[in-house]
């Protein structure tokens, strides 16, 4: 779903403050767009927030490495 | 040899200005910061002012990634830092970096953080408590953030005794230099409370002024109509050097920190001991320390705070330390102007007298009209007044029964 990337390259981008356009899919959150352990935990509670979505399984979500695994997360709770 | 400490940087954010020379001239102005709350919707609270911090802007300091991952209180602790780094001039190269330190000190650290957070967790559940909330809620975290920014990897800690926790910093930061343990020490303190949760608090102690009709006249230290303090943020921080290193390097030396006197009331929780014995005991200690007799003393920044029971005390423990002397000396509270700052008056006052030493110029206790007949001292009533004065003692005292007072020299005499 194009909105649901779209929104998550506008987090990442505004929270580690670089350009929209680094953030593909296959860019892995830590190693490629350089975000610390909160960082990241930061993203995904904000997105989930955004989405409206209680998650229930914190291991799956601690296991997301690259922006399109958290587009394939957030769709999946979302439907 | 004793190894002597002295102030060759100084950065200020107050209500009064966001930079020192700004702070500097509206002190001789004898302004005052107060006025009405703008940070929150106060008209449901019984106090309503406050001495806020005006106009700063975070990003010209540190960028938006990282300002994000501060509390405001560490936003002005690191700002603050970062103009007194610059004001002293030291360079890369200039320094061993594992002898310089950071000890900064917050008398509540991250309350607004906590309070926007503890909401987050009422509304939406724990899930949605932000991963910063810890590093962001905690007061040594301007320590940190400094020591990082600058890379100084000595003694790293923050001092937590309430309104005194800026000069405790000061004060240790001095004994870490003259000890040996360091070379270079930042040190202050910062605080930003002006929030819901903290102006509701203090009114319920009724330890602030609810004077709102009148805000730039509810600070009176000393004054017979006190009525409590008002609360102020910002931050007030100094690099300390030790003496042969700043010469060896040509710097700027604003003032010479010549003692540091620390004790602790024993006696409740929020008042402070009768006839202020543990503040003149730390005021005391701090001459001792310096190898001053009371004579050698003109000025005191007092602790000053404009409540009943601070002003009357403080005022006892000037009369038992120095005597006679006591009609001799000026006394003046620059609370009466910035509001206090709590953690962080401490580090702004030391500023402010170090200021007062290096340009002869003593400031005013403004808004006092009439005399208290237990706060009989020269107050340095309203007006700035130009003084040579080579020794003085700034104040501090923390609920808890804290109390700090640092002696501080001018420089060269």
């Amino acid at each position: 779903m194009a909105d649901v990337l779209g929104k998550v390259k506008q987090v990442i981008a505004e929270k580690l403050q670089i350009d929209a356009d680094q953030v593909t899919v296959e860019a892995a959150i830590v190693e490629d767009l350089g975000a610390d352990s909160l960082e990241q935990a930061d993203i995904l509670f904000s997105l989930e927030d955004e989405f409206g979505i209680t998650a229930d399984d914190t291991d799956e979500a601690e296991g997301l490495k690259t922006v399109g695994d958290i587009v394939a997360y957030l769709e999946k709770k979302a439907s | 040899m004793s190894r002597r400490v002295v102030v060759t940087g100084m950065g200020v954010l107050t209500p009064l200005g966001l930079d020192s020379v700004t702070t500097w001239e509206a002190l001789l102005a004898g302004k005052s910061g107060v006025g009405t709350i703008t940070r929150f919707d106060a008209s449901g609270y019984s106090v309503r002012i406050a001495a806020e911090l005006k106009g700063f802007d975070a990003e010209s300091f540190v960028d938006k990634r990282e300002v994000r991952k501060m509390d405001p209180s560490t936003q002005y602790g690191v700002a603050a830092s970062l103009m007194a780094w610059k004001d002293c001039g030291l360079d890369e190269g200039d320094f061993d970096s594992t002898r310089a330190g950071v000890i900064i000190g917050s008398g509540v650290g991250g309350i607004q953080t906590l309070e926007a957070q503890h909401s987050i967790l009422m509304e939406k559940g724990p899930r949605r408590v932000s991963p910063f909330f810890i590093p962001m809620l905690i007061a040594d975290m301007s320590s940190g953030m400094v020591s990082i920014r600058l890379n100084l990897k000595g003694p790293n800690f923050a001092t937590v005794s309430a309104c005194a926790s800026g000069a405790h910093a000061i004060g240790a930061s001095y004994r870490a230099i003259r000890h040996g343990d360091a070379d270079v020490m930042v040190a202050g303190g910062a605080e930003a409370a002006v929030c819901p949760l903290a102006i509701a608090g203090f009114a319920s102690m009724r330890a602030i002024s609810p004077r709102n009709d009148e805000p730039e006249l509810a600070s009176r230290p000393f004054d017979a109509g006190r009525d409590g303090f008002i609360l102020g943020e910002g931050a007030g921080i100094v690099v300390l050097e030790e003496l042969e290193h700043a010469k060896r390097r040509g710097a700027v030396i604003h003032a010479e920190i010549v003692g540091y006197g620390a004790t602790g009331d024993a006696y409740h929780m929020t008042a402070p001991a009768p006839g202020g014995e543990g503040g003149a005991r730390a005021m005391a200690l701090a001459m001792d320390d310096a190898g001053m007799n009371p004579e050698d003393v003109q000025y005191v920044n007092a602790h000053g705070t404009s409540t009943p029971l601070n002003d009357k005390f403080e005022t006892a423990a000037i009369k038992s330390v120095f005597g006679e002397h006591a009609g001799a000396l000026a006394v003046s509270s620059t609370k009466s102007m910035t509001g206090h700052l709590l953690g962080a008056a401490g580090g702004v006052e030391a500023i402010f007298t170090a200021l007062s030493l290096a340009n002869s110029v003593i400031l005013p206790t403004i808004n006092y009209e009439t005399p208290d007949p237990d706060c009989d001292l020269d107050y340095v009533p309203n007006q700035p007044r130009e003084a040579k004065i080579l020794n003085a003692l700034t104040n501090s005292f923390g609920f808890g029964g804290h109390n700090c007072s640092i002696a501080i020299r001018r420089f060269g005499e």
